[in-house]
């Protein structure tokens, strides 16, 4: 080898060599790494795991759980179903003020969660602008009702899959398209057969981002829904609820079941997001 | 005329203007340089885009018009497009890209998929029912997209490129397989390329597209014959013979013999340029395999360069320089010698 990097090893021949990282990135990028592998660590050493059947037995834990699933199901359902279809215009159709409407479908994905609450509360509330229409005239009243929390969870995830499906609906070979018109698919035909199933992908990975979204969610619920056990406290607001009370097992315990669920949420997510490459 | 297309259509900044009309059964080339406009021609007879003034006719049809607001959409029409790169739908199998035409058409799913197996079938295809077209070899994906366009039964079947995306290997025998297919629809088929060989080979009439202008139209030999410009002489204005290769030794319909370098066998086309076509005033004593006295029917100037048609064992053009003729005293009626070596007599398979 002339003139060779002696900095650079190489690890078998033939193969590129691999370059040794500078010291600086090893220390910092090191110590990124411990940052997340030593808290999520903890967790799992401190989990009371022998106790962890009965403490996920407990009525309160349950009716926590049972609504996460309810909210988080909801929230990604309700994303899909009126998501996809707002992708779709966003990424498709001509209309004024597309970049506004666009921004605000946006916005609560970098938005507080808590400001999305009191949104939705000053909206939605017994007095709020379509809220006080909904309680004279039909006598709904959302606030502090698993249709809240519902409501709240996909008001902060659904933004997810729009900006996920509105990108590969752009990026979609539109000639694909074409080709299906000329072979005598009306409209209908050609979203359904054709549009739809060449961003499955990247719909199923927006879904599992909204999902990850939804499960998290916190502030908005919390704001607009209220933390009330059985109608609108989700696992999040449980794991506060517990810690507040001074019961840390309860706490740990929904945590780990939290985590569990994330990482069946990462997998499904590196899945298509490996079928987009 | 089962083709009736008279107008302009706008793509940006750039305008075709185009006057294209197809009898049934007929073969039509769209013949030009990259740019030229042709695709865009075919997208308008498709329906994929509007003429900005004129007018489109299918089947006697009027489907677009803007000056009487008629249009009608790309679905409804009675066309077939196969698409230069096929986009067959990655998520279907063959068969189902097929049938899924059928389909549109209104049959049930287990008569579209009848259908669709018939047609694999007919093009020779039938084991790649099952396949996905990321399987598929660009000449298997290009006959699943022409059973495709096909299985609609439509009137007019447009192919953009259809051997452009091909190596050079596969794309001889695709084409003749392509050629046999043509031969066999009833409809009509506009064919667009930038390779005049395959417009020779393929197509009864040729139209000659330049900066979004027809610059020349008529059958293959007329063209060929007399090329109106530099730009289609270069296209078009070659020698063309057909006739039965056998070690090297290329047999005409006329009698003649042509010596090739190209070692084939079979019924072939033979091309030869035009300048590659020496002219002797005396008989030559030189390593040129060809030779041949022939008589001067014409002499045409063309700009810069003159091409000189000739006629005796086989009818020949040679394309020389003006400072040439004068020197050889070519004009009509005048005898010569005309020589061409074994290595510019190249054959494709007919």
């Amino acid at each position: 080898m002339i003139g060779a990097d002696p900095s650079t090893v190489s690890e078998s021949r033939g193969e590129r060599p691999v370059p040794r990282p500078p010291p600086a990135l090893i220390l910092l990028g090191a110590a990124a790494a411990a940052f997340f592998v030593v808290p999520l660590t903890a967790l799992l050493i401190r989990a009371p795991w022998s106790d962890l059947p009965s403490l996920l037995g407990d009525p309160a834990v349950i009716a926590a759980l049972r609504l996460s699933a309810i909210t988080t199901t909801s929230a990604t359902v309700l994303s899909l179903v009126f998501g996809v279809p707002l992708a779709w215009l966003l990424a498709r159709a001509e209309f004024r003020g597309k970049s506004l409407v666009r921004a605000f479908v946006l916005l609560p994905m970098v938005l507080p969660p808590v400001v999305g609450g009191m949104a939705l509360l000053l909206a939605l509330g017994r007095r709020g602008l379509v809220g006080q229409w909904l309680d004279s005239l039909l006598g709904v009243t959302l606030p502090f009702t698993t249709t809240a929390a519902v409501i709240a969870t996909t008001f902060v995830a659904m933004p997810f899959l729009v900006i996920t499906v509105e990108a590969a609906f752009r990026n979609l070979d539109s000639r694909m398209e074409d080709a299906a018109v000329t072979l005598g698919a009306g409209t209908g035909t050609v979203f359904w057969r054709i549009t739809l199933p060449l961003a499955a992908p990247s719909i199923a990975a927006g879904a599992c981002l909204s999902a990850a979204r939804a499960l998290g969610e916190f502030g908005a619920t919390i704001t607009f829904a209220g933390s009330v056990e059985g109608r609108t406290q989700t696992l999040p607001l449980a794991v506060l609820a517990a810690l507040e009370s001074n019961d840390p097992d309860a706490a740990i315990a929904m945590s780990l079941v939290m985590m569990a669920l994330s990482m069946i949420i990462l997998i499904a997510l590196r899945r298509y997001w490996l079928a987009l490459r | 005329m089962s083709l009736d297309l008279d107008g302009q259509i706008r793509r940006g900044e750039f305008a075709v203007s185009v006057r294209l009309t197809a009898s049934e059964s007929e073969v039509v080339a769209v013949l030009g340089p990259n740019g030229a406009g042709k695709s865009t021609i075919l997208e308008t007879i498709a329906g994929l885009r509007r003429v900005e003034s004129g007018r489109c006719r299918l089947d006697g049809e009027l489907v677009d018009e803007p000056s009487s607001d008629v249009w009608v959409a790309p679905q409804l029409r009675p066309v077939g497009f196969v698409f230069q790169d096929y986009l067959l739908f990655p998520h279907m199998t063959a068969l189902q890209n097929v049938s899924f035409g059928v389909e549109c058409g209104g049959a049930d799913k287990r008569q579209a998929r009848t259908r669709a197996r018939e047609w694999l079938d007919r093009l020779g295809i039938e084991a790649l029912a099952g396949a996905s077209p990321a399987e598929l070899s660009g000449g298997e994906a290009q006959k699943v997209a022409l059973a495709r366009a096909l299985a609609r039964e439509p009137s007019v079947l447009l192919l953009d490129e259809p051997l452009a995306a091909l190596d050079a290997s596969s794309r001889i025998a695709v084409r003749r397989e392509l050629g046999e297919h043509l031969t066999e629809y009833a409809g009509t088929t506009v064919l667009v390329t930038h390779d005049p060989v395959d417009a020779l080979i393929l197509a009864d009439r040729l139209v000659v597209l330049e900066n979004g202008e027809v610059v020349q139209e008529g059958t293959a030999a007329e063209i060929r014959a007399h090329p109106r410009s530099g730009y289609v002489a270069d296209l078009v204005g070659r020698n063309l013979f057909r006739g039965e290769a056998d070690h090297g030794v290329i047999s005409l319909n006329s009698g003649a013999r042509l010596v090739t370098a190209d070692d084939r066998s079979g019924l072939v086309f033979a091309v030869v340029d035009p300048s590659a076509v020496t002219l002797h005033p005396t008989e030559p004593h030189g390593s040129a395999r060809n030779v041949w006295e022939l008589d001067v029917t014409a002499v045409e100037h063309l700009g810069s360069r003159v091409r000189v048609l000739t006629k005796g064992a086989l009818e020949l053009t040679a394309e020389v320089t003006p400072a040439a003729i004068e020197e050889l005293g070519i004009r009509a009626g005048t005898r010569i010698w005309a020589t061409v070596k074994a290595t510019e007599v190249r054959t494709h398979p007919a």
